[in-house]
């Protein structure tokens, strides 16, 4: 069954076949993990929210309608339930790079080779959710930005401008920390 | 061109479509800035493949399948219980049906005749088509008798007639009376409601009890 497409797994799934879904669930529980993981920052909520997305995607597949690919509905429906629990913990919006905001523009010649890995990782973890979202689904799940905007249900400028401020961001604070 | 360095991280994620694709590309050959900062967004996208990839425990997955299998059991359950409720409901209506009787009930009662039995016959009203319905045997000493009809339509008015049947043979037959046809009707619609309530009942107990022991059995 392994050898199966995301939506014949899905549609399967739908008619109850707990085989299809199992194959669906090992196929994306690691990257769906991560994805949370890195927007959550914690274990314990991270796991929760992988078992509340997967029970969503099983108690709605006979919903999905094929307008996007399997794969983007499911970031999609993983994404609803980090920024929920975000949401119900703390304010999104509040969830940004306070201590660099006073900071000064970033200069456009802050090159990321003159850091090493650890302090560019140091600094993506002062990206907002939303930024870091934008940032994990481009680089690490290779979506088109059309598709990021479905998943985060926005507009595609959002997504542009969101990956825009994300680098701008990850400059200033890859920049106060050469400063420090 | 502002919008042009915009697309440079899906240009490098392969997921431009082709004008897009082809704008960059002009665009990278005559801008230096624009092709130092696609050098900056794979240095970034190499910091973040070095990312420790995490894997969920097992427990996630344990959890998960129980809650499957419980909402599984419980849809099955909701099928089942439709199906099992239309004969609940009759055996429900059938034991209160004994125990209310809903009908007519005659009384009478005899003084000094040496009755020998009663023949009890009924008629729809407005005809004179009575039928027998009941022999009650008299019984010595006894005075006052009582039969209730519930072989009768609710709603439907009856006309009643009782003949008595002395020990020497002779016949005499009693008044015809008329029976409260409303009396039968509100019977059986309080019947009707308390069958249709106590079987709900007995299905939301089942349901809870069944719940109970679900939760018990995905507890991990």
């Amino acid at each position: 069954m392994t050898d199966l497409d995301d939506l014949t797994l899905l549609k399967r799934s739908a008619r109850g076949d707990d085989g299809a879904f199992h194959s669906l669930y090992d196929r994306y529980r690691v990257p769906i993990y991560n994805y949370i993981l890195r927007l959550v920052r914690q274990k314990g909520a991270a796991e929760e929210l992988l078992q509340e997305t997967f029970l969503a995607i099983w108690q709605s597949a006979a919903k999905f309608r094929g307008k996007s690919s399997v794969k983007t509905w499911i970031f999609r429906i993983a994404y609803y339930q980090s920024i929920s629990h975000l949401r119900k913990s703390r304010d999104v919006a509040d969830i940004t790079t306070s201590k660099i905001r006073s900071s000064e523009p970033a200069p456009e010649d802050v090159f990321l080779q003159n850091f090493t890995t650890s302090q560019v990782l140091a600094a993506l973890e002062m990206l907002s959710p939303n930024q870091r979202s934008v940032v994990e689904l481009t680089f690490i799940y290779g979506f088109s930005y059309r598709e990021i905007a479905e998943i985060m249900n926005c507009p595609t400028g959002t997504v542009k401008s969101r990956m825009s401020y994300a680098l701008r961001y990850l400059r200033a604070a890859l920049r106060k920390m050469d400063q420090n | 061109m502002k919008e042009t360095n915009n697309l440079l991280p899906w240009y490098l994620n392969g997921t431009l479509d082709i004008s897009e694709h082809q704008e960059v590309e002009a665009r990278l050959k005559k801008d230096e800035t624009a092709a130092a900062h696609l050098d900056n967004l794979s240095q970034l996208s190499k910091a973040l493949h070095t990312q420790d990839v995490q894997t969920p425990s097992h427990k996630v997955e344990t959890r998960l399948f129980a809650k499957i299998h419980h909402e599984h059991q419980t849809r099955r359950g909701g099928f089942l219980q439709w199906i099992w409720s239309a004969p609940l409901a009759a055996l429900v209506f059938a034991l209160l049906w004994l125990v209310i009787q809903p009908g007519t009930q005659l009384q009478w009662a005899v003084r000094g005749e040496a009755a020998a039995t009663f023949q009890v016959y009924r008629a729809p009203v407005g005809s004179l088509n009575f039928e027998l319905i009941a022999e009650i045997p008299a019984v010595a000493g006894q005075q006052n008798y009582r039969y209730r009809d519930t072989g009768i339509f609710p709603g439907k008015t009856y006309h009643y007639a009782i003949e008595v049947i002395s020990q020497d043979g002779t016949a005499s037959f009693s008044p015809t009376v008329a029976n409260n046809s409303w009396e039968t009707f509100t019977a059986y619609t309080i019947l009707f409601l308390t069958s249709f309530v106590l079987t709900l009942g007995l299905i939301t107990i089942r349901q809870e009890l069944k719940i109970q022991h679900n939760r018990y059995a995905i507890i991990y």
